[in-house]
């Protein structure tokens, strides 16, 4: 009984992961909170389903097609719809609930508002433990987890990485440090979206593709985010996994309708017990 | 030529006018103190010479050519590193690190980055903290770790706000001869400061600001006997 529960929660706790640290990228660079997420989230995934089946192209170009046009077009709506009003950080708010609504709407339009079904690639399973796992789901995760990685090293051993944490913890003297901080801010966006991109065909590839999920994964997203703490970019992680195996736990001892109530539960009591989350800061430095 | 030239500089927020005309030329290899009741533009003087903000009026030379429309990050590759009145260092990067984020201006090879570092953490005293978080030490060192991360980008002209503001006396000792050891070696400074006794010594020139004008210039014992200069600061 155990093994099945690490198994499922290790998957969805990356899925998570890779779902959420774009998110917490995007307002750890911009201090925009992006509603919009869940839809990029999953217009990832869309793309990489036009690709195969529209372009007809192989699926690693595929996952480098959404990535390239998911990293640009979010950098290009960032560069022109909300860095000219970066101040107002209401007012960028409510511009990406627009972008939400709008994405959603477009992809019924050109989708259709059933789900779709993505291509199964690796059809076979593998046992472990007893337990049959799909080895699309495993390879998934390993590529989600990989991309995790990548973003790791990128930060933490590269000079483009020292660049974009100072710009992060603040601006104002990667400025007086003579950091390009407008070419450091479009490149983290367009960071935070491709890694968006690789969560978006994670959950193509475990769940399906539906303009409904854009909101789901856009909640679950937000409640990771939330217990991690806005602005942690590492808390994503512990956080992903926690809520992962709350969310796998929940569901075999409460019933399926508990999966979406675990993500508001969770919300409640972390912003009642420590509302900065687990590894967040109290307050932004600009 | 003068090395800085700043001409007629005015700037508004709103109906407060912050600087207003206000001219000023460096020389290269002076010490130029600005000193002047709080509010008297002395600080956004030194935003606009730096690009934080944007003249309203006027023009602002550095070596004879224009630089008042360029960006904070163009004129530190011009030669010109500035300090803030409340200490900005990278809180969450190490001491190390901050050092290292001067990378993207290209000022010092990758290769010779660590070892300029290592050399000027050792000249203000925080060798043995490469590792810490800038966010763990005192006020003192991170106003010294300020002033180091701008030396490694080897400017030629430093505009330094408060430096010695709330720090220990021996710190401001450190940092006035950290001041005389550039100046020897050809930086120039222009250094905002209430701290009216060390300015004075340190200086060559000081230039006194009020309401956003200058009132007074000369040498640190020409303006402690200027009148206008008493008006100012006593409103008498």
């Amino acid at each position: 009984m155990v093994l099945p529960i690490i198994i499922d929660g290790i998957l969805l706790g990356a899925l998570f992961a890779a779902s959420t640290i774009g998110l917490s990228m995007f307002y750890a660079v911009t201090g925009i909170f992006n509603l919009a997420h869940g839809a990029l989230l999953i217009l990832g995934g869309y793309l990489v389903y036009t690709a195969l089946s529209v372009l007809g192209i192989p699926l690693p170009a595929a996952i480098v097609f959404s990535i390239l046009v998911l990293g640009l077009g979010t950098m290009l709506f960032y560069k022109y719809m909300l860095h000219p009003i970066r101040m107002h950080h209401l007012t960028c708010v409510i511009i990406t609930l627009a972008l939400l609504l709008v994405l959603e709407r477009l992809t019924i339009v050109l989708y259709g508002p059933w789900g779709l079904p993505f291509p199964t690639f690796i059809p076979e399973t593998a046992v472990i433990g007893g337990v049959e796992v799909s080895l699309q789901k495993i390879a998934v995760t390993a590529l989600s987890l990989a991309a995790i990685a990548v973003l790791w090293l990128i930060m933490n051993k590269t000079w483009l990485g020292l660049a974009m944490r100072a710009t992060i913890d603040n601006m104002n003297a990667a400025t007086a440090a003579g950091i390009n901080t407008e070419k450091i801010i479009m490149l983290s966006v367009f960071i935070s979206a491709a890694i968006t991109a690789i969560g978006g065909i994670s959950i193509a590839s475990t769940l399906f593709l539906s303009p409904i999920l854009m909101s789901q994964m856009n909640m679950a997203a937000i409640a990771v985010a939330i217990l991690a703490g806005l602005g942690s970019l590492w808390g994503i992680v512990p956080a992903a996994f926690i809520l992962g195996f709350s969310d796998v736990v929940g569901a075999i001892y409460f019933g399926g309708w508990y999966r979406f109530v675990n993500l508001a539960v969770v919300i409640i009591i972390v912003l009642l017990v420590r509302p900065q989350g687990f590894f967040g800061a109290k307050e932004r430095i600009a | 030529m003068s090395l800085l030239k700043v001409e007629n500089a005015t700037k508004r927020f709103g109906g407060n006018v912050a600087v207003n005309s206000m001219s000023l030329e460096v020389n290269e290899g002076e010490i130029v103190g600005i000193i002047g009741p709080n509010g008297s533009g002395k600080t956004t003087l030194l935003n606009l010479i730096n690009g934080i903000i944007q003249l309203d009026s006027g023009a602002i030379y550095l070596r004879g050519k224009p630089i008042h429309n360029k960006k904070p990050h163009q004129l530190v590759r011009l030669g010109i590193g500035r300090t803030f009145q409340i200490t900005r260092v990278f809180r969450e990067l190490t001491v190390l690190e901050n050092m290292l984020s001067t990378v993207e201006t290209g000022k010092s090879g990758k290769n010779n980055l660590v070892e300029n570092a290592l050399k000027l953490l050792e000249l203000v005293g925080l060798s043995d903290k490469l590792d810490a978080r800038a966010g763990t030490l005192s006020g003192g060192q991170q106003k010294l770790l300020e002033l180091a991360r701008t030396l490694m980008l080897n400017p030629t002209l430093l505009l330094l706000d408060e430096p010695f503001a709330g720090v220990h006396p021996k710190i401001v000792m450190k940092l006035s001869e950290l001041i005389l050891d550039m100046r020897k070696k050809g930086k120039t400074f222009l250094i905002i400061s209430h701290d009216i006794h060390t300015i004075s010594w340190l200086s060559d020139r000081l230039v006194v600001m009020n309401e956003g004008r200058k009132v007074a210039e000369g040498s640190p014992e020409q303006i402690k006997q200027d009148r206008e200069v008493v008006r100012a600061y006593l409103g008498v």
